[in-house]
């Protein structure tokens, strides 16, 4: 029978890997070519070795303080990634507590804590400017006068949108956590928190790390809420923003393009930890 | 009290389905409630006690003062022997104590108050901007917490900007047409190579099937600035180019998910279809993509979202010219206004006309949309 399927190969999946190759296959590996070139078009590029790294990460890219935009958007991406999952994880999971002890009505509430997930990042971005600005005014002050209220306005944004996704992802872990384990604990006289600290939060490690891992390459990837927020700028881009807003000396896009390449590196590296991490962190019931 | 014992046994034996609540608020006197005290116990109580016969138990459990609590342990532990010679008489709920029952009810107030101060905190952003939307530039730079007053008021004139000056309803129709048409073809050709590539097993299938795995890691930055040089060479960066260049970014996750569902399907019905005389065209959208209908809701989902809300993909490959671009690019305009200063009025009014579809679209499919949005991030 795979004989006979196979003639209708190119029925199936031809118009996929044309759009495919088109779109990232040949962009892709140009890209890692284009890395290494002075490149300005696609016909128009030479090679010039590791120019592109040193030009993008030389302190002439440091407009302020002689540390390269680079280094520092990764240094504050990373902040910000580590602020997020422990404040998303944590306020999830809290919410998924709460909502899976059989309250009535915890649908409608899961339903209306879900909601903010799919408002788009550019118009979120908006909406929270308003507010924080909002908040600052009456302070006397406002979102551009310190890089770090933008900073931290990104965190509490990030925090509206995501905590709703997670908590459902959560949800789904604990209610799969048998009763009778929590129930033969409790008759063992543990109390509710020893319950909860011993026996549902180890059955539902899985779930803390598909969303720990989430949480990272979301916030690495961040990119137009970051720009809505707080406009392009270098005291404020994360390192999506850095890489977007990388300048074209003499119109050469090299230096972006090494930039994108060690930027994948990284997320490169992240999800192949999270391939790790998932297949071997597992408790079975 | 032997009096009182008596009568509380005549009410274990009665059949509480027949009892009306008059009935049962009648028996509540009867074994020593005035009247006020038995109602006022009772009343929320009532509304369930019509549903059987545990339910007058249930609200003695709920008074711990004086005979009435006497009476309350004698009639849980009548029926507690009735459990014993009949299990299941007695509800897994009427086993807890008293005090326990009364901790749950005052939590469970506490945890309502809480949710709903949450709820609160989500819809209070979108409050705010749909409340600014009706005022003036200058109303909302002064305060934007206030309601908007005689002077600050502004109607829908920041409508009526959005849609003449950044020309919302083509921008709305780019949107539609775009996520549309992506959507559609996305589904088309990732199911077709989901399950031709599940289906053949070979070294060449195998090797397609990780090299769009593997695409799902690549960071738009990377690919971004050769595909669109491609895409102006070859003429996509327009409406219709650009569903193009959707079908394959979405190709990674959506086939991921199509083959995951389809070594579910058993091979053996799509056998008897080629017996049968079927061509795998026929065999696949005859006999397989009705099969996979649920998968194909979960990832229709998930590329209506991202595509309608994507941004920097659009902005680069259409441009910005006002009514020839998505709705976020549209949106982000507004904040670069041709006049210098940001026209937060028109920007909001704009906010709110992009949240009304998604918020309409999430009311009528929010089952499907959350198992949708998670799906995706739990198998990618």
């Amino acid at each position: 029978m795979q004989k006979f399927y196979k003639k209708y190969a190119p029925i199936f999946i031809l118009p996929l890997l044309l759009c495919f190759g088109l779109v990232i296959l040949i962009p892709f590996f140009s890209g890692v070519m284009f890395s290494f070139t002075k490149y300005k078009a696609f016909d128009n590029f030479e090679f010039n070795g590791f120019k592109n790294f040193e030009l993008a990460f030389s302190p002439e890219y440091a407009p302020d303080n002689g540390i390269p935009t680079f280094w520092v958007s990764l240094g504050r991406t990373s902040l910000f990634a580590i602020i997020s999952i422990v404040t998303i994880n944590f306020n999830a999971f809290i919410l998924a507590l709460l909502l899976t002890k059989g309250l009535k009505g915890s649908n409608t509430y899961r339903s209306i804590f879900f909601m903010p997930n799919l408002i788009g990042g550019i118009v979120l971005g908006y909406i929270w400017k308003l507010i924080l600005n909002g908040i600052l005014q009456a302070m006397g002050t406002n979102l551009s006068a310190n890089p770090w209220y933008s900073f931290f306005g990104l965190v509490i944004l990030m925090n509206w949108q995501q905590v709703g996704y997670m908590m459902i992802i959560y949800i789904a872990a604990l209610m799969n956590v048998p009763t009778d384990l929590n129930e033969s604990a409790e008759i063992d006289g543990a109390s509710k928190f020893k319950t909860t600290m011993h026996v549902t939060i180890p059955m539902v490690i899985p779930s803390f790390t598909i969303c720990t891992f989430l949480t990272l390459t979301n916030s690495f990837k961040l990119y137009d809420q970051n720009i809505a927020l707080s406009g392009s700028g270098a005291s404020t881009n994360l390192l999506a923003a850095d890489i977007v807003a990388t300048l074209a000396p003499n119109g050469n896009l090299g230096p972006q393009q090494a930039k994108s390449l060690v930027f994948f590196l990284i997320v490169a590296v992240i999800s192949g930890i999270q391939v790790f991490a998932t297949r071997s962190k597992e408790v079975e019931a | 009290m032997h009096d009182l014992l008596d009568k509380t046994t005549k009410v274990i034996n009665t059949d509480y389905h027949s009892l009306s609540v008059d009935t049962l608020i009648k028996y509540n006197e009867d074994v020593g409630y005035d009247e006020t005290d038995a109602i006022a116990v009772t009343y929320d109580d009532l509304k369930e006690m019509t549903r059987g016969k545990e339910l007058l138990l249930y609200k003695y459990d709920l008074v711990d003062i004086g005979e009435p609590r006497i009476v309350g342990r004698y009639l849980l532990n009548q029926l507690k022997e009735k459990d014993k010679l009949n299990p299941g008489y007695l509800p897994a709920s009427l086993k807890k104590s008293v005090s326990k029952k009364r901790r749950e009810y005052i939590s469970n107030t506490i945890l309502y108050v809480v949710l709903t101060l949450i709820a609160a905190i989500v819809f209070f952003p979108i409050l705010m901007v749909v409340m600014n939307s009706f005022k003036t530039n200058t109303g909302i730079g002064l305060n934007s917490f206030l309601l908007p007053n005689s002077e600050t008021f502004n109607g829908f004139k920041n409508y009526t900007r959005g849609f003449e000056e950044a020309k919302f309803l083509n921008s709305f129709g780019y949107s539609l047409f775009i996520t549309v048409f992506s959507t559609i073809f996305i589904l088309l050709f990732t199911s077709m190579t989901a399950w031709f590539l599940t289906r053949v097993k070979t070294w060449w299938t195998k090797t397609i099937y990780y090299i769009i795995l593997f695409s799902m890691i690549i960071p738009f930055q990377m690919v971004m600035l050769p595909m669109n040089q491609i895409a102006s060479t070859l003429k996509l960066n327009n409406i219709f180019g650009i569903v193009i260049i959707y079908i394959a970014f979405g190709a990674g996750l959506s086939t991921f998910m199509y083959a995951g569902f389809v070594k579910s399907v058993p091979i053996e019905i799509e056998e008897a279809a080629m017996i049968d005389g079927c061509n795998p065209i026929q065999t696949f959208f005859k006999i397989v993509f009705p099969v996979l209908k649920p998968t194909t809701v979960t990832i229709a989902v998930l590329n209506v979202m991202w595509i309608w809300n994507d941004y920097l993909l659009p902005n680069m490959v259409l441009g910005t010219s006002p009514g020839k671009t998505t709705l976020p690019v549209a949106i982000q305009m507004v904040t670069q206004g041709s006049y210098g200063s940001t026209d937060y009025g028109m920007l909001m009014a704009m906010i709110v006309l992009t949240i009304i579809p998604v918020v309409v679209f999430y009311l009528f499919g929010q089952k499907y949309i959350i198992k949708g949005v998670t799906a995706g991030a739990v198998k990618g």
